[in-house]
């Protein structure tokens, strides 16, 4: 058999192999699969991944992902301006939007402090947020962080930020999930939910 | 020969880092009670499906886990096949500086400790100021008591009663991290890496110290040569690798009778790590912050 190398082959397989999660033979598979289908297919994927990095920016009031600056939800009057809810990151924007109960506006911080591993506050949207609540107009933020040790400090941290504004800082309820066995709950999942109960 | 054995090994443990290895796996550095620092890597914590892992393993957790290691004492990354968190000490997490000081001892853990390496009263000491942590009002009280704790258990304590030249139980003036211990005033002179250290300092690391070993504080308090009712600033004036100088000690404000020994203790801390800790400067500062009123 030849060795001859495709050289434009090997290039496009090298290149999926960059993506996350892909490794050499997934690689191989989606070049073989991008050389199968027609032309069309391949002029469509490389528009759609040009595109994404020509037309999505950050909106400059809440830093989430978008085509136009504000974005939808920052220029919709109908969203409750007074309202923030605060996130890690725009999947978590998507997320929340998703339950369609969520009428306030949102702010991605872009990541949370990990001063372990040199993510500092000025690796974050912090200013920003604090420039927008000290505006005016802001009644409520809600600290929408991961209940992880790093999104804990970073709601502490923020809670110091704004505390002596005249704003009320909220987080989301914790405890048991919806639909899981408190006989499967950890130790932290139990002590938030008792901590935390509500009337009913 | 290479042990092909795969070895299943349950013990207690502390959760000292994570990194993340991959979309859905993260390596995760545990402190165990029996087996002492334990990387594991643990497959597809990230995706949330895995009842072995419930709801991911984060820092500062404490629990009971399994790992599968091809030998007990080997070099290779061992994997995590279960985990379940006995702990929460959700105290932690409502004070950023019960958080901070919390980070601080499982850096400096990470970091002074060996791999497969055991350390049972240093797992204890570890286990009893994270809960301690979880109630204080003011974190450097528990974070010195484990300094020490930490120190002695890697064999590197310093020597605080007599200088560590000549034996001298009087005129202590300096502190040298790389002779291990308080130099005094006839020695400090040929001392080039040095640090001054005021009698209140001393006398703080003195007590600590002695209340640790059992012996009754101060019944042999060493002699300073120097007006204990004096402040002397902690100030470096040796070439520390950080450079830092006594920071939060010169503020008059955060006066605090653990002040000085934290600085003195994460100064030595520093030189056996080849950095300053990252969170020691955090530890401070929020303390700074707390005290002038914020946070």
């Amino acid at each position: 058999m030849s060795g001859e190398t495709i050289q434009s082959l090997a290039h496009l397989k090298e290149q999926f192999q960059k993506l996350p999660g892909i490794g050499p033979r997934s690689a191989e598979r989606l070049a073989f699969h991008v050389l199968r289908e027609p032309r069309e297919y391949a002029a469509q994927l490389a528009r759609a991944i040009i595109d994404v990095k020509d037309k999505v920016i950050h909106c400059t009031t809440c830093y989430n992902l978008t085509e136009r600056d504000p974005c939808p939800i920052c220029s919709n009057h109908n969203r409750d301006q007074g309202e923030i809810w605060v996130v890690e990151q725009p999947n978590d924007v998507m997320t929340l939007e998703s339950s369609g109960l969520i009428h306030g506006v949102y702010h991605v911080l872009m990541g949370h402090l990990a001063p372990l591993e040199g993510v500092e506050p000025e690796n974050l949207t912090l200013d920003a947020l604090v420039d927008r609540v000290r505006a005016g107009g802001v009644r409520e933020v809600v600290l929408a962080l991961n209940p992880t040790l790093d999104g804990d400090g970073t709601a502490l941290h923020i809670q110091s930020l704004l505390g002596e504004l005249d704003v009320t800082i909220t987080r989301p309820a914790r405890g048991l999930a919806v639909g899981s066995q408190i006989e499967y709950a950890t130790a932290g999942m139990l002590e938030s939910a008792i901590r935390g109960r509500a009337p009913m | 020969m290479y042990d092909t054995v795969m070895a299943l090994i349950a013990d207690q443990a502390v959760v000292l880092a994570k990194v993340d290895y991959s979309e859905t796996s993260q390596v995760i550095v545990f402190f165990t009670r029996e087996h002492g620092k334990v990387r594991a890597i643990a497959k597809g914590i990230k995706r949330g499906t895995k009842k072995r892992f419930a709801v991911g393993i984060d820092l500062l957790d404490v629990g009971h886990v399994v790992v599968s290691s091809r030998r007990e004492r080997g070099a290779a990354l061992a994997t995590v096949t279960e985990w379940k968190q006995t702990t929460a000490n959700a105290g932690l997490r409502e004070k950023l500086f019960r958080i901070y000081g919390a980070q601080y001892v499982v850096e400096i853990t990470a970091s002074l400790t060996e791999d497969w390496d055991p350390h049972i009263e240093l797992f204890n000491a570890l286990m009893a100021t994270l809960r301690q942590l979880c109630e204080v009002s003011e974190p450097l009280t528990s974070v010195v008591r484990f300094q020490l704790a930490l120190l002695d258990s890697i064999g590197s304590l310093p020597r605080f009663e007599s200088c560590v030249q000549c034996s001298r139980r009087e005129d202590l003036l300096v502190f040298s991290s790389f002779e291990g211990g308080m130099v005094c005033k006839h020695c400090e002179p040929g001392q080039v890496e040095k640090r001054h250290v005021s009698p209140a300092t001393l006398e703080r690391l003195w007590d600590l110290h002695s209340a640790a070993e059992g012996a009754p504080p101060q019944a042999t308090a060493p002699h300073t040569g120097l007006d204990p009712t004096v402040d002397v600033s902690d100030a470096g004036t040796g070439s520390h690798a950080s450079g830092r100088p006594g920071r939060a000690s010169s503020n008059p404000k955060v006066q605090s009778e653990y002040v000085g020994p934290f600085d003195l203790l994460d100064y030595h801390i520093s030189h056996l790590m080849g950095r300053a800790p990252r969170m020691a400067s955090k530890l401070v500062s929020v303390q700074v912050r707390r005290r002038a009123g914020g946070g």
